[in-house]
């Protein structure tokens, strides 16, 4: 990752941000095996090294950058700018879209209506659904569990219709903004999702030859870089929607779900007591929520710091606006603490478990390797 | 002793001080005076001979080329070899034990000046004393019974029983791989000893055996039962140890160690089931020629690799010593058509014969487990072999462009076809030969495998898979031409990246068995510790530690105490004296 | 038995839908006047190739609903009944690679068409490019087209692969693309369509 603009909780500080390569010791008949960047297991592009002396890993060092991009923000007007930002990560698109709106509305000191706060936790937890149910079908997929992962396969689907179909988009583009929200959430109905993953997950916990893949797999001992679902599965009562308040989540009795082991049984575990949660975040939520769309000064000035509990973890934006346009820019995607977790975790286990250890973390790709120029 | 035999032993040690002088010269002798024992041995039909003679022949062509070290290589070789000649050739007890400790204690001169360390040669020449010493009880008992000293009818199973155990040892399989003996002497030779060492020196081992048995006419069925299993569970640790080794030598010795299993077994069979008495006998010639050919050509090619790590060692590829080592590998797996591929199809399928005719007895179980064993062991020895093979041959630098072919390879080229010619040819000395007309196999050229007299247990023909073989390759190419062929990098994610090592090759297994196996996965060294090693050490200082506090309380330097113990004779010498 | 999980399948039933459902995006746009198109895509008629569905333009221009908005210029019937194709991701969003994992969902399910997924180039008959090609990512593309047997296929999925908007470079600066099928992300009916067209068939 090298040198660039890093943003701790408040502070802006340029020098090598994260570690993301650890050396490894050799011993006899020990070497550096390469994964990826393509290759059929991986959904992205990613290079992973492993020090192993076959079967075991040793060390685990992942580079990102192999399909890094430049995202040409700087300069262009908020509008311009937000079809970019949009597009860095889609299936977080809302996310992103969301936290970037967060802080142009704190850079120029807006403030957007009740209702429309109440249809963005709608959305927010959509997309937390959508990709919980995802990430879940993937790590049963990696089990070869045939009818669990086609059934939430199908889930995914349903639920990308009803955002297709209340927003416009399948994936959240161009239906949020600063002060916006393009969506009709009136009547939204998800009982029939609710009931089939019930179902589904209560069956997969009880699945012994699922259970036993996840179980003591990719176990979290340095919690330093943990966030979202892995951190909350550790034991950490971390939330950004319990601690930054731009959000009416207190609202609606909002609970944050922890687990107890660090390992990725934990991480499932969590990831499926949230969908349960958001389902019932939405059936609260979605009796407030209003769309609508307010003017936004074209030129506007000031820095703000938008921040959201993406389906992933934490997820902000820094901003500083000149005369209506981006003039700085900064990004903390939760994929980026998640790849340095999973390198730290998979020191001891063997090459059977990576599967599931990486979709575990439900990290993408996409958001680390952007350059914003 | 014919004219013949005395001139070849004479010839043999003629060849000692003339390799002194000049290497190569006594090497040529050696192998010149081979020959001349095989054709004699083919003559006498001494079945042993036969095997050893041509392996000799084929081994000194191969030192011809290959010696680089002292002075002190070659007339040692010749003498070892001179030793095993007077074994085949001797008709007495003593004679036999002569030529058993020439061979014994050339060999382990050798070990012992190639590393200048003492651990490996010591190890030898302990485990080989052990197995003299049983031996030569055995020997003794058979002298005492017999009042004399030639090969004669022995009344009693007794010294066969001793002898076995004691031609066991030196095959590698008593007690139980401890200390690995046999894999680390036959690793810390030159490759032209090594090759002597674990193809003809465990033959003798074998030749023992049968020719104690041959003079034994009443066989206890109890000792065939108990060297079957002893056989089968060295065949299955043999090719364990063997897959996880990374030292080239001593991967091939591990194999020795499975393969004499394997003869063993058959060993167990011709001792204890009487009407597959011929069968047994042939399955044990077979397999004994198949290991002894292979394992010489294999490790005529561990003579070519630079070092001894699998993973770090390196050589030079180049079509001949590919094509020689594929055929050395198969036969060693055990595939047709080669001679490998009847031996180990005759062992399993005559255990399983044999216990298709016990049937309801319980002692079929002992079979079918002893099968098993072998089964299993089977597949972790191809498993090693083609861990061998790839990383010996096909991962290997390509050929720079100066170098000449190097004359060593002729020899394990020879090796590599004979071992095709005798599979192919096999149905000429297998006792039991039939044919399927119905299927297009002639008549005499499908081996046979019969448990109860009569009924057709199993069968196979590797004339037929040959001949399928280059139909089937004939009329591909016919029919579809030379394919089109494009060369490309190979695939590896769109990156460059390092080798899989052998040591990771293997590794999966080595975690797996770690508690069997004593392997420590974060330990930078990797070592592999013998289980049943590490079971005798601990009993070793046992033993030591009770005796050394037996001792001092015993001895205990009071006057009072050894006043008792001259009283306490006296009474004890008293009573015995009166009664 | 209700708990085994192959019953819970048959008890679900077949969901494979036979009829094509309706979506508005991405589908192919109709319209007409000045627009100022972010991309470039609307010019002199609409250019799906560079378009990323903004809706910028709308309402001036509409969608249609009209799915089969993908360019075949290539098609091999050779892959009729089999048709292996190899995903490689140079620098997407994730969008694509979602959308992509989604086609083999029951509601589509692509392997009723006798359209597969391989883990190697070596395997595969197309080899399909998603997003903008990454300075480093382009060795790799190129090596994995090199390494697949012939005939093959080259199908750039998105309009990143397919025009290089808004990131980077396209798919056929470096090797030709057969066929083209633009969305951001392309609609599941869209692709499928562009696989079955690819492979010798008519279309979904």
């Amino acid at each position: 990752m090298g040198r660039g603009l890093c943003l701790y909780e408040e502070v802006l500080v340029r020098e090598d941000c994260w570690p993301l390569s650890r050396g490894g010791e050799r011993g006899y008949g020990d070497f550096r095996f390469s994964y990826g960047p393509s290759a059929g297991g991986l959904l992205e592009s990613v290079g992973v090294d492993l020090l192993t002396s076959g079967e075991l890993v040793k060390e685990l060092t992942v580079d990102p950058g192999f399909k890094e991009r430049e995202v040409k923000v700087k300069g262009k007007s908020l509008e311009d700018a937000l079809l970019l930002v949009e597009r860095i990560n889609v299936p977080f698109s809302f996310s992103h879209s969301l936290a970037f709106s967060t802080a142009v509305e704190e850079a120029v000191d807006l403030e957007p209506p009740r209702g429309l706060k109440f249809s963005r936790i709608v959305a927010l937890e959509l997309e937390r659904i959508r990709n919980h149910l995802f990430v879940i079908a993937r790590l049963t997929e990696a089990a070869s569990l045939g009818v669990p992962s086609y059934h939430l396969y199908y889930l995914v689907e349903e639920v990308n219709r009803v955002i297709d179909a209340r927003c416009g988009h399948r994936y959240f583009v161009g239906s949020g903004g600063p002060l916006k929200m393009e969506c009709n959430f009136a009547d939204l109905r998800l009982g029939k999702v609710e009931e089939e993953f019930k179902e589904i997950f209560s069956g997969l916990q009880e699945t012994r030859i699922f259970v036993d893949r996840l179980q003591d797999n990719g176990r979290l001992i340095e919690t330093e870089w943990v966030t979202g679902p892995a951190a909350r599965a550790s034991g950490l009562k971390l939330d950004a929607r319990k601690e930054w308040d731009s959000l009416p989540y207190s609202d609606l009795g909002f609970q944050v779900q922890v687990g107890e082991e660090g390992d990725a049984l934990g991480r499932f575990i969590v990831r499926g007591e949230e969908v349960l949660e958001s389902l019932r975040l939405i059936s609260s939520a979605s009796r407030e929520a209003q769309g609508g769309s307010g003017e936004v000064p074209s030129s506007g000035e000031g820095e703000g710091l938008g921040r959201v509990e993406s389906p992933s973890g934490d997820l902000a934006y820094y901003l500083r606006l000149n005369r209506g346009s981006v003039e700085e820019v900064a990004l903390l995607p939760p994929s980026l603490l998640n790849l340095i977790s999973f390198s730290l975790s998979m020191r001891g286990n063997v090459f059977t478990d990576f599967q599931f250890n990486w979709e575990s973390f439900g990290i993408w790709i996409s958001e680390v390797g952007v350059k914003f120029a | 002793m014919n004219l013949l035999n005395v001139a070849v032993i004479a010839l043999y040690f003629a060849s000692v001080p003339t390799a002194f002088f000049n290497r190569k010269v006594g090497y040529a002798l050696t192998s010149a005076t081979s020959l001349l024992f095989l054709a004699s041995s083919i003559e006498e039909h001494a079945h042993f001979a036969v095997i050893s003679s041509l392996i000799w022949a084929l081994i000194s062509l191969f030192s011809l080329s290959y010696d680089h070290y002292g002075r002190w290589l070659s007339p040692l070789y010749s003498l070892t070899i001179a030793g095993m000649t007077i074994i085949l050739l001797s008709n007495n007890y003593l004679t036999f034990l002569a030529g058993w400790e020439v061979m014994t204690v050339s060999a382990y001169i050798v070990i012992g000046l190639n590393r200048r360390n003492s651990l490996p040669a010591f190890s030898f020449m302990l485990f080989s004393e052990l197995s003299t010493s049983l031996i030569l009880a055995g020997f003794a008992l058979g002298w005492g019974e017999t009042g004399t000293l030639f090969f004669t009818e022995l009344p009693s199973p007794l010294p066969l029983v001793l002898c076995t155990f004691g031609f066991a040892v030196k095959m590698g399989l008593l007690p139980f791989l401890v200390s690995e003996w046999l894999p680390m002497a036959h690793g810390s030779a030159p490759s032209n000893v090594s090759a002597l060492l674990s193809s003809t020196m465990t033959l003798m081992g074998v030749y023992g055996i049968v020719k104690v048995w041959s003079l034994t006419p009443q066989v206890p069925e109890v000792l065939g039962y108990l060297i079957m299993l002893l056989g089968s569970f060295s065949v299955f640790f043999g090719a364990l140890y063997a897959y996880v080794s990374d030292h080239v030598k001593g991967l091939l010795a591990f194999s020795t160690i499975e393969n004499n299993g394997s003869i063993l077994t058959a060993i167990g069979v011709l001792f204890s089931a009487p009407t597959m008495r011929e069968v047994a006998y042939s399955v044990v010639l077979i397999f004994a020629l198949a290991h002894s050919l292979a394992k010489a050509g294999l490790f005529m090619v561990s003579g070519g690799i630079n070092g001894d790590s699998l993973t770090q060692g390196g050589r030079r590829k180049s079509a001949e010593v590919i094509v020689g080592e594929t055929i050395l590998v198969i036969s060693m797996s055990g595939l047709l058509p080669t001679i490998g591929g009847v031996a180990v199809w005759g062992n399993l399928e005559m255990l399983f014969a044999y216990a298709s005719v016990l049937r309801t007895n319980i002692t079929a179980l002992i079979l079918i487990a002893a099968g098993a064993m072998v089964a299993v062991g089977e597949g972790f020895a191809t498993g090693a072999l083609v861990k061998l093979f790839s990383f010996t041959s096909l991962f290997s630098e390509p050929p720079r462009r100066d170098e000449r072919r190097e004359g060593w390879t002729y020899s394990m080229l020879g090796s590599a076809a004979l071992v095709v010619i005798l599979g192919i040819s096999s149905s000429s000395f297998f006792p039991l030969r039939g044919g399927a007309q119905s299927l297009g196999i002639p008549e005499g050229t499908l081996l046979v495998m019969q448990g109860i007299p009569g009924e057709t247990f199993g069968a196979i023909s590797p004339l037929m898979v040959t001949s399928l073989i280059t139909l089937f390759a004939t009329a591909s190419f016919l029919a579809f031409g030379r394919p089109k062929v494009r060369r490309t990098r190979p695939w590896n994610n769109g990156r460059d990246g390092e080798y899989y090592t052998a040591f990771a090759f293997s590794n999966n297994v080595r975690m797996m068995l770690r508690s069997i196996l004593r392997f420590r996965p974060w330990e930078t060294s990797g070592t592999v510790t013998n289980v049943f090693w590490l079971i005798l050490y601990r009993l070793g200082k046992g033993i030591a530690t009770l005796s050394r506090k037996f001792g001092r309380t015993f001895m205990n330097g009071s006057v009072a105490w050894y006043m008792l113990y001259m009283i306490l004779a006296f009474i004890i010498v008293f009573l015995l004296s009166v009664f | 038995m209700r708990r085994v999980w192959f019953i819970r399948g048959l008890r679900k039933g077949v969901l494979t839908e036979r009829e094509n459902r309706v979506f508005n995006w991405s589908t192919s746009l109709e319209g007409s006047g000045e627009v100022k198109c972010p991309t470039d895509a609307i010019r002199n008629g609409w250019d799906s190739s560079k378009c990323i569905f903004c809706r910028r333009c709308y309402p001036s221009y509409k969608p249609t609903g009209d799915f089969r908005i993908a360019q075949v210029r290539r098609s091999e019937s050779t892959f009729k009944r089999s048709f292996h194709l190899y995903p490689i991701d140079v620098g997407s969003c994730g969008g694509c690679n979602h959308e992509l994992k989604l086609i083999s969902s029951p509601q589509y399910d692509l392997t009723r068409f006798g359209i597969f997924f391989t883990n190697t180039p070596r395997h595969a008959d197309a080899i399909l490019v998603m997003g903008v090609v990454s300075p480093r990512m382009r060795e790799a593309l190129l090596r994995a087209y090199e390494a697949m047997p012939e005939p093959k296929l080259v199908i750039a999925l998105g309009t990143c692969a397919a025009s290089g908007r808004l990131f980077g470079d396209p798919v056929e600066r470096y090797i030709g693309v057969d066929v083209m099928v633009p969305g951001c992300p392309p609609n599941p009916l869209t692709i499928l369509d562009a696989l079955i067209k690819a492979k010798g068939g008519k279309g979904v």
